[in-house]
């Protein structure tokens, strides 16, 4: 099975109700969420300074789109998972192979989207010499949860 | 007398130890008479020698017959065969002296009668030796009495748990008990079952299944058996039950039969059932927005709404009209499930919802004479409900929905044509601001592209590109730069020449001489701009591209028009999402944070009346916005306490989603000042308060929610999700600051933030 390491998840989303449940949600799963940013400025200033293993982001943020957040966060091996009422046709080619989890969607929806995009991941950044993605899903061997 | 000295000292005295013997000894002759009796026996019998001795025993005691034969019987057997006789516990009442007050005293005895041998072998005396057991006797009657009040209280209870069938059964599962609940709920009375199969409530479909012996050995093997299914009742309707089957062990713990407890349930199943059904509907919308979207024109989707409205909601006939403002009359747009050769009006209902520009609606047609509906009920609907289309104050039309399979609507169903009705407005809506928006922005595009177009040359033998200014603003480089072939080839964006390259060669390789394509340079800045080339292609001997002149275009901005638009056509798609993912939050969370199953369903409930007020706000507004009075009333309104909630502040517009939030926060706020605040009184009241601050440079929101003549405020031991929603949620939709104060004489929140963009920001 997946080992449940929390993960720090940044959310860029920018209906309340869906903020709340998502925290609840991705809580459940064992996870930090780390940011919250309801506008694209917001989302690209924690993009570029936070540190994230991963990014839930609507499309459609307040008015503007968020693929330059999914950009920037692909450049730092940051995996994104789309959420949105959008369907995958209006996704750009480029962001196709990243998750996308029609909403509305339950915990056990998000939960597979997550280690989809986790393995997908660890094989992408197995065959480049820099591994961003090491940083993305960090092992922490000296990590003891037991003291 | 020496004689007797010596005797004494010899011989035991055994008439005195006779009478020092504590257990009551009679001695009878074989005729039964008394010969003598020792002193026990006197004293726990009350009697006096001088009264019993000579005297037949059943002279003596005389009275209760039973215990006169059954003695006489035992006495007789010993005569005859010479051997003891114990006798079972018998009562023998005893007279009481007149002195210690007379009547009879309730004894109980154990005799054993033992007969004395003479010399000549033969019975001489019967020795009646009798055991004074009353005590013990009582004893067991008062356990046995304390044992059966136990029983009675048991059977008490399983008689009066009337929601419960409570039933037992035999080893073959044949019932042998059967409470009045199990008369209730399955119908069969206690005498009409009792001897006959438990097998008779399960449903033929679990009998031929083997679903009564599984239950049986599961119960053995796991010491219970639970089920939740179908069962039958007497008169072979059906009912939802859960139930459990254990096994019922004697004194011994074995086995000797089954005790069954079964609850009906059917009521939840039917809740669950109509929450199926409205899912159901939540489905029909979406799925419906989507088909809308995806359709030239609204009418084009009606075939697929009306099977859906069909199958789930015995909707008959659908009928839409559009409305000729000039003619002032509605023509029928199309129609669903309204046989051909009829020609449709609009009817007088439709007439009154057209003048009225309310729903209108008529049921039981079928039994009503009225002359307005007869168009309707010639198409054999026995109800119909006509619902206009308004879009920003415009009658655009109507739409109609028709039953033949039931007399009537139920109120759900038409609250959910009245959703539809806006959904379907809504799509004609933005159809007709995006036709009136596209023809004017065509006519924009051709001005820009003009200005920024460049003719270029190249010379693909030696590799060259020729430059000129206009090639230069292209591509992001001074005017008057002298760019090498290398220096143009490096903005290209990776992998766009391969791009371009393969394009030229399919052309060439077709017969085509002309080639278009689409692709993106990157300026020096960074920045990644789309080009159109349209150019003339030469090839050499061998079909390679030689030659090319073309003009190249600027169309970055019509690539971001088309990613606005790709996005707008699926606006309202994502808006529908975006709210069924809300309410399911909304649901998620209303349940997760309930102390019981009935608050959380009250709380969702609640919860989606205020998001649905805020919704029908927006959706007369068309989307566009809402004032914050407005969303402000609802909170007011919503409990009836409108006249003791006062608001006052100026006119401020907020856009659709701050709108929502702020309805949301205002609903838990109001809803927890009726359950614990200021509206739980009587004179209790809540002013909410906003204006718009000058601060630093910028406008600021500054609001406030305050309750007074409420009872004492105590602050809560656990923040709420209504907390959470109000201090985490709203504070971050208004990136503001939201405190609630929980001061003694009545809760304060106060909310200071920007003040809320008046409308969305295009998309980029």
């Amino acid at each position: 099975m997946m080992s449940v390491s929390p993960l720090r998840v940044l959310v860029v989303e920018d209906e309340m109700m869906v903020i709340l449940d998502l925290e609840d949600m991705l809580e459940e799963l064992g996870h930090v969420v780390a940011g919250v940013a309801t506008r694209i400025d917001q989302a690209l200033d924690l993009a570029r300074s936070g540190s994230f293993d991963l990014a839930v982001l609507d499309i459609n943020v307040a008015g503007e789109v968020s693929f330059p957040v999914a950009i920037l966060l692909q450049q730092r091996g940051v995996p994104v998972i789309f959420a949105s009422g959008y369907d995958a046709q209006v996704l750009p080619e480029e962001f196709r192979r990243h998750g996308l989890l029609q909403k509305p969607f339950r915990t056990a929806a998000l939960q597979r989207s997550i280690q989809e995009q986790g393995a997908g991941d660890r094989n992408r950044t197995e065959s480049v010499a820099v591994s961003p993605a090491r940083a993305a899903f960090p092992r922490v061997p000296g990590d003891d949860h037991e003291h | 007398m020496r004689d007797s000295k010596a005797n004494n000292k010899g011989k035991v005295d055994f008439h005195g130890i006779f009478d020092a013997l504590p257990t009551p000894f009679l001695v009878l002759s074989p005729d039964c008479r008394i010969v003598t009796a020792n002193q026990a026996f006197l004293d726990t019998t009350m009697r006096r020698g001088e009264e019993l001795i000579g005297r037949s025993i059943f002279d003596a005691f005389p009275g209760q017959a039973e215990g006169e034969s059954a003695l006489r019987a035992s006495l007789n057997k010993v005569v005859e065969t010479g051997e003891a006789d114990f006798m079972p516990v018998t009562r023998y009442d005893i007279p009481r002296p007149a002195e210690v007050g007379g009547g009879f005293e309730e004894r109980h005895w154990r005799p054993i009668n033992t007969p004395m041998p003479g010399r000549d072998g033969r019975v001489a005396f019967i020795i009646h030796r009798v055991e004074d057991v009353t005590d013990s006797v009582m004893e067991r009657r008062a356990d046995r009495a304390a044992l059966r009040v136990s029983e009675e209280i048991s059977r008490l209870i399983i008689e009066s748990a009337t929601e419960y069938a409570i039933f037992s059964m035999d080893l073959n599962g044949v019932v042998n008990t059967w409470n009045s609940g199990a008369q209730n709920l399955l119908g069969y009375e206690d005498f009409e079952i009792i001897g006959r199969s438990g097998i008779l409530i399960f449903t033929p479909e679990d009998r031929a299944r083997g679903a009564p012996e599984e239950e049986m050995r599961n119960a053995l093997q796991q010491g219970r058996a639970d089920d939740e299914r179908w069962h039958m009742r007497r008169d072979g309707s059906r009912f939802w039950a859960t139930g459990m089957l254990m096994p019922l062990r004697n004194d011994e713990g074995e086995v000797e039969g089954y005790f069954k407890i079964l609850r009906d349930r059917t009521g939840q199943r039917q809740v669950e059932e109509a929450e199926a059904h409205r899912t159901r509907r939540l489905e029909i919308l979406t799925t419906v927005a989507a088909d809308l979207l995806g359709t030239r024109s609204p009418e084009e989707a009606m075939p697929g709404l009306f099977r859906a409205m069909n199958q789930d909601l015995a909707v008959d006939a659908m009928l839409s009209f559009n409305c000729d403002e000039e003619a002032g009359v509605m023509r029928l747009a199309t129609s669903a499930g309204i046989p051909g050769d009829v020609v449709v009006e609009a009817d007088d209902l439709c007439g009154k919802a057209f003048a009225t520009r309310k729903m209108a609606y008529a049921s039981g047609l079928g039994n009503s004479q009225d002359p307005s509906l007869a168009f309707a009920r010639s198409i054999g609907l026995d109800a119909y409900a006509c619902y206009p289309m308004i879009a920003n104050g415009r009658l655009l039309g109507a739409l109609s929905f028709g039953t033949r399979s039931r007399a009537g609507f139920s109120d759900e169903d038409l609250a959910f044509f009245g959703t539809l009705t806006q959904y379907v407005t809504v799509v004609r809506e933005r159809r007709r601001v995006e036709q009136a928006l596209r023809t004017s922005e065509s006519r924009l595009r051709l001005a820009i592209d003009a200005g920024r177009m460049a003719v270029w040359e190249s010379e693909l033998a030696t590799d060259t590109i020729s430059s000129s200014p206009e090639l230069n603003r292209l591509l992001g480089l001074p005017e008057d730069a002298r760019p090498s072939t290398e220096e143009i080839r490096k903005r290209y964006y990776p992998g766009d020449r391969d791009k371009l390259l393969e394009t030229a060669k399919a052309a060439l390789e077709s017969g085509e001489s002309y080639a278009e394509a689409e692709f993106r340079v990157v300026w020096p800045d960074g920045s990644v701009h789309w080009l159109l080339l349209r150019a003339e292609l030469e090839g050499d001997e061998a079909g390679r591209p030689a030659r090319a002149v073309g003009v190249a275009l600027d169309i970055t901005e019509r690539k971001k028009e088309e990613e606005r638009r790709r996005l707008l056509t699926h606006e309202l798609n994502h808006r529908v999402k975006n709210t069924l993912a809300a309410m399911q939050a909304l649901a998620s969370q209303s349940f997760r944070n309930a102390r019981s199953l009935d608050e959380a369903r009250e709380s969702f409930l609640e919860r989606l009346t205020a998001m649905a007020g805020a919704h029908d706000i927006l959706t007369r507004e068309s989307w566009e916005g809402a004032e914050l009075r407005d969303i402000a009333a609802i909170a007011a309104h919503r409990f009836g306490a409108g006249a003791r909630v006062r608001l006052s502040g100026p006119r401020l517009r907020l856009v659709p989603r701050t709108a929502i939030a702020l309805a949301m926060a205002l609903h838990e706020l109001a809803t927890n000042a009726v359950k614990y605040g200021a509206l739980r009184t009587e004179h209790g009241e809540v002013a909410l308060t906003w204006s718009i601050a000058q601060r630093g440079g910028e406008q600021r929101l500054l609001m406030r929610w305050e309750e007074q003549g409420g009872p004492p405020v105590v602050a809560p031991a656990r923040r709420g999700f209504g907390s959470r929603l109000i201090e985490s949620g709203l504070s971050r939709e208004l990136g503001g600051e939201v405190r609630i104060l929980f001061a003694p004489e009545g809760i304060v929140c106060l909310v200071d933030a920007p003040v809320p963009a008046a409308e969305e920001q295009p998309v980029q």
